[in-house]
């Protein structure tokens, strides 16, 4: 509980330096791409995304999904249900779907430190995804799309040499649109297939961590 | 203004990286559900793929239940020119990702019609034939080339070679129009004295003359001379589909041989001459000398 509290009070303290910094008239030439701190820019841009605690949301700010105008704007903050604490096959189960909802709300926002925080750095394809994300919401670019839904979750439960839980996953995810910093289109995307995936969970001090993902393929 | 003193900000090129989400490993072919234990296995990357959705069809225009979409039902399909006049049922084919249990199914193909008093179990009954006949296709295994040859020599590296090719053929089972594709996918070779390759993936490819006799990937050294009869078995991988349905997978593979050939292993000597045949006509080697016993 403490060492919450103490991230909130810095949160508060970041966000009340980005909110210094953009009243700075030097921020207003951010535009260029070589400028050192340019990155910082999409982060101030929509400090109440991606600085508002999960503990407090916003209750005024309604949601808006990236459009051609514009990144997301207070998309909700994933929070770990009760129940995917627990090891428990229902724990596994729960815990895999907040991931993925993680992963969602990462190409949405292009915030990862909720789901760097639940994973392996080990895990390939996850490494894979956060470099996409990462290079797609710098420097005034965003992802239109890219939402993830998991309409079938399951897991035998058994305990593999590894000490490690699998978990299948079927993934829906909605195109990815990749705009560039002057609202072009970089990149416009088909409705990808839907993903059967392995997860391969581990459970310790009771948390579930991802340590890595597999593709089913058959 | 802060603004006229703004150099123009020049763009960052954004990065060459676009994905969706995709759960693929660079050292892991992807995850196989083992219906004998029910675990999922690794599969070794370069393992040739298997189709990785299942697939299902449901009745066109059908909600579920008894309960059917009359807007839809208003357009449906025409199945009545199935074989020997029959009336078919219209059709949607369905896919989702292969080894999720009870999986949510999007639309793949159709409407396209089944002709069968009882489609509901078709396809099942279909899948169980399917191999049987796709062992009976006349599947060509494909064309066997030896460098060199018809003549090579012993114990230098003959190089030989496969060309395959993809093939198709419509078939019919249980009065449902099958379309087979067939894909080349592995190769054994027997040279014919009591060695064996493979199967392996490579098919080996020609050698340019200058060459000849270096080791290949599907090279052989035969260490007797005489006569050989080399056979290539092509392991193919198939796919059907049903009545212009999706390709679906065939589980097996199907093996075909194709018909031996001769290659003659003979021994070099060499011997060095003087002469040329204008000046020693019975010289060895020249035209009309018999050849001295080896």
């Amino acid at each position: 509980m403490t060492s919450h509290a103490s991230t909130f009070g810095r949160r508060r303290r970041i966000l009340a330096a980005a909110v210094a910094l953009s009243l700075w008239p030097v921020t207003a030439c951010t535009g260029g791409g070589t400028t050192p701190g340019a990155t910082a820019a999409p982060e101030s841009s929509s400090p109440a995304a991606s600085l508002t605690p999960t503990a407090t949301p916003t209750p005024t700010a309604s949601y808006k999904p990236a459009d051609a105008s514009g990144r997301a704007q207070n998309v909700p903050v994933p929070v770990l249900p009760e129940a995917a604490k627990a090891e428990t096959k229902e724990g596994a189960i729960a815990f895999a779907k907040h991931w993925f909802d993680l992963l969602s709300y990462g190409y949405e926002t292009g915030e990862l430190a909720q789901i760097e925080a639940l994973t392996s750095p080990s895990c390939e394809p996850c490494e894979k995804a956060k470099s996409v994300i990462r290079a797609w919401h710098a420097e005034g670019r965003w992802l239109i799309g890219g939402k993830i839904t998991t309409p079938s979750v399951s897991s035998e439960f058994v305990r593999d040499v590894d000490a490690r839980y699998q978990v299948v996953v079927q993934a829906q995810q909605t195109p990815l649109t990749y705009m560039r910093q002057d609202a072009s289109v970089a990149r416009s995307d088909p409705q990808p297939d839907d993903t059967g995936n392995l997860l391969f969970l581990t459970f310790s001090d009771g948390i579930w961590t991802v340590a890595n993902v597999g593709r089913i393929v058959g | 203004m802060a603004v006229s003193i703004c150099p123009s900000p020049a763009q960052a090129e954004p990065p060459e990286i676009f994905s969706d989400w995709k759960p693929d490993s660079v050292n892991v072919g992807g995850w196989r559900l083992d219906p004998a234990t029910g675990k999922f296995v690794a599969l070794h990357p370069g393992v040739p793929q298997a189709d990785p959705y299942q697939y299902k069809y449901e009745l066109q225009c059908h909600l579920g239940g008894g309960d059917f979409d009359t807007d839809c039902l208003a357009v449906l399909v025409d199945c009545k020119d199935g074989p020997d006049g029959t009336e078919g049922i219209p059709v949607v084919w369905l896919r989702a990702p292969a080894g999720v249990p009870n999986p949510t199914w999007s639309f793949h193909s159709g409407p396209t019609c089944l002709f069968d008093p009882r489609p509901e179990d078709l396809l099942p009954r279909i899948a169980a034939m399917i191999q049987t006949e796709f062992q009976r296709l006349p599947i060509a295994a494909g064309s066997v080339t030896a460098q060199p040859s018809p003549h090579t020599l012993r114990g230098a590296e003959t190089n030989f070679f496969a060309a395959a090719a993809e093939q198709q053929f419509d078939i019919t089972i249980l009065a449902q129009d099958v379309h087979v594709v067939a894909k080349p996918v592995q190769y054994a070779w027997s040279y014919g004295d009591g060695t064996s390759l493979g199967p392996q993936t490579a098919a080996g490819g020609p050698l340019p003359q200058e060459r000849w006799g270096e080791k290949t990937t599907t090279s052989h050294i035969y260490t007797q001379t005489g006569d050989f009869s080399v056979v290539l078995a092509t392991h193919f991988q198939g796919t059907y589909s049903v009545n212009g349905g999706p390709p679906l997978p065939i589980p097996g593979q199907g093996q075909f041989s194709s018909p031996p050939q001769t290659v003659s292993v003979w021994r070099s000597i060499t011997r060095n001459y003087a002469d040329d045949c204008l000046r020693n006509p019975q010289g060895q080697g020249c035209p009309g000398v018999v050849p001295p016993a080896p």
